[in-house]
């Protein structure tokens, strides 16, 4: 009993760290049509951010890394995504991917190819005991900001004008634009509440990881746009949907493979995530129709 | 979240200022001249003019192919006429995007109804009215007396993708209406309803104008719809305007008659032609 409790607790901090992955990626591909595959490197910018301020105390370091991938996220969409707004999604595509090669050989420039270790207090990575299920800080961490940011962003899209606004030009931005929503208003608070999610998961990866290097966003960003396929790209719900069912499925196979082929766990989840796709192409909770 | 803010309220005060929804305003006066949209070679509108006045209902008629959709396309922002100047007051507005030129008081519907589909009605009509009502809470007022208005009220926590063609087609008109709009050009509003909720939406078109102090441009092919809505009718054949008037100046017109009446009523298609 006691070892599946310790599984759930597992899945549910796994989960909520991929929650905080896909959710900014689903946003914007449900606003405009773009996978953005350079939501990794803001945070890997965000990884460094944190390496910059190590200096300062942890909230202020925390805050000021937090800005500073808010305002690359705004600078990003200004400088490379709004040219090509309303393009085909293969260009989008490729825009994205132009700007995430561009900012890991950048990030590898300045600060060179060995990653940067980064110190984040030790209680992080202790595990507290609860009832014999062993509860790590980050895990806690993680559940904690997933918990606050759909919880956020729920009551944003609901109770006010521009969450309003972004839900109306999730669905129809042509039509959102008719009924006077400023489109560029729209996309960079989208791009505004993405790199705040990515400034929080850097925090999250490098307490696990303890360090910043230029690629580091790579994996992240696959695991979002995985979770966001499998939910049915630009739905919200489908996108924690997908969180969800990745982080419960590396768990599960952690758990249920023989020792020897642990290792290889991310094959398998990722068959299961191929399976799937072949079952509902669209993924399960499949988004609307009609994209900028 | 500064940021955001900060555009949220640029976003409102910017459409509260360019919105015409002020009950006081002046409402600059709409027209096109010379109006040219050809497409490699065809020429699809082809220099029409076009006056919509406040206050009145002009009805746009004219057989398929004649050119009354993209002719509000040109004067709506979504086609870039070939020629021709569109004006609001003294403003040239010519080519305008439309997302701009909605927020300056031009607004359309489309033939194919486009709601919001996972919103609620209410919802959908409020998202409309953020721009002119600032605040939350007076968006969802207006939202609301425009439900009233268009007796919708009952169905305002419906999700908008479990309406009826009708009503979707009325709430369709209560989001236009929420723009604050001065001129609403309707591309076909009734097509798919029955005659009942035809009936319906022509009595509420026709009190628009005089509620509103708006302009309304409507494209239909139902006569019985046209003949009793429009204070002026201007026919389309060709891409050229064949004929403006009064609905019964139209219906007198032997031109008109042989473009189109004549397609509709065979009978009298045929008097006209022998008659020309």
């Amino acid at each position: 009993m006691t070892a599946l409790l310790q599984h759930v607790v597992d899945a549910i901090g796994l989960a909520s760290l991929y929650a905080l992955l896909a959710l900014p990626v689903a946003l914007i591909y449900g606003i405009m049509g773009l996978v953005n595959f350079a939501h990794g490197e803001l945070i890997m910018i965000g990884a460094y951010g944190l390496f910059i301020f190590a200096a300062l105390s942890l909230p202020l370091a925390i805050f000021l890394m937090i800005a500073v991938v808010i305002v690359a996220a705004l600078l990003m969409e200004r400088s490379a995504f709004r040219p090509v707004r309303g393009s085909t999604p293969e260009t989008l595509l490729v825009t994205s991917f132009a700007v995430s090669f561009l900012l890991q050989n950048l990030a590898l420039m300045v600060f060179g190819s060995r990653p940067k270790s980064i110190e984040t207090p030790g209680f992080l990575n202790k595990a507290v005991s609860v009832g014999g299920i062993q509860i790590e800080g980050v895990t806690i961490l993680s559940v904690v900001a997933a918990t606050v940011f759909i919880g956020g962003l729920v009551i944003f899209m609901r109770r006010t004008n521009f969450g309003m606004a972004m839900r109306a030009a999730a669905e129809d931005f042509t039509m959102a634009r008719l009924v006077g929503i400023r489109a560029n208003a729209v996309i960079s608070g989208t791009f505004a509440i993405s790199g705040a999610m990515a400034g929080v998961a850097a925090f999250i990866l490098v307490v696990q990881g303890g360090s910043a290097f230029a690629t580091m966003g790579l994996a992240p960003v696959i695991i979002a746009f995985v979770a966001t396929m499998m939910g049915g790209l630009g739905s919200f719900s489908g996108a924690l949907l997908g969180a969800a069912l990745l982080g419960a499925g590396t768990v599960a196979f952690e758990v249920v493979l023989p020792t020897q082929l642990r290792s290889s766990r991310e094959a398998f989840v990722y068959g299961g995530v191929l399976v799937l796709l072949l079952i509902r192409p669209q993924g399960l909770i499949p988004s609307r129709k009609e994209r900028v | 979240m500064a940021i955001m803010g900060a555009e949220t309220d640029r976003t409102t005060a910017g459409v509260a200022v360019a919105s015409p929804g002020g009950a006081n305003a002046e409402k600059p006066g709409f027209r096109a001249e010379g109006i040219c949209v050809h497409f490699e070679g065809v020429k699809a509108v082809d220099g029409v003019d076009v006056t919509i006045v406040r206050g009145e209902v002009l009805g746009l008629l004219g057989p398929n192919g004649a050119g009354k959709t993209t002719l509000v396309n040109a004067l709506t922002g979504f086609e870039k006429p070939t020629a021709g100047q569109v004006w609001l007051g003294e403003r040239d507005i010519t080519g305008m995007e439309a997302a701009r030129l909605a927020r300056l008081g031009v607004a359309r519907t489309f033939q194919s109804g486009r709601l919001f589909d996972h919103l609620t009605v209410l919802e959908n009509v409020e998202v409309a009215a953020l721009t002119g009502y600032r605040t939350r809470r007076r968006a969802v007022a207006r939202a609301r007396e425009i439900l009233a208005m268009l007796e919708l009220s009952h169905i305002a926590d419906r999700r908008a993708r479990e309406l009826s063609h009708g009503e979707s087609r009325n709430v369709e008109l209560g989001r236009l209406i929420a723009t604050s709009a001065s001129y609403l050009l309707l591309d076909e509003p009734a097509a798919g309803l029955n005659e009942a909720e035809s009936d319906q939406l022509t009595t509420l078109i026709a009190s628009l104008p005089e509620r509103l102090d708006c302009g309304v441009l409507i494209i239909e092919h139902d006569m019985r719809v046209i003949m009793r809505l429009c204070h002026r009718i201007q026919v389309l054949d060709h891409g050229k305007t064949i004929a403006v008037g009064t609905p019964e100046e139209i219906r007198a017109d032997a031109a008109v008659n042989a473009a189109y009446l004549g397609s509709v009523d065979n009978e009298a298609a045929g008097e006209n032609d022998a008659a020309s």
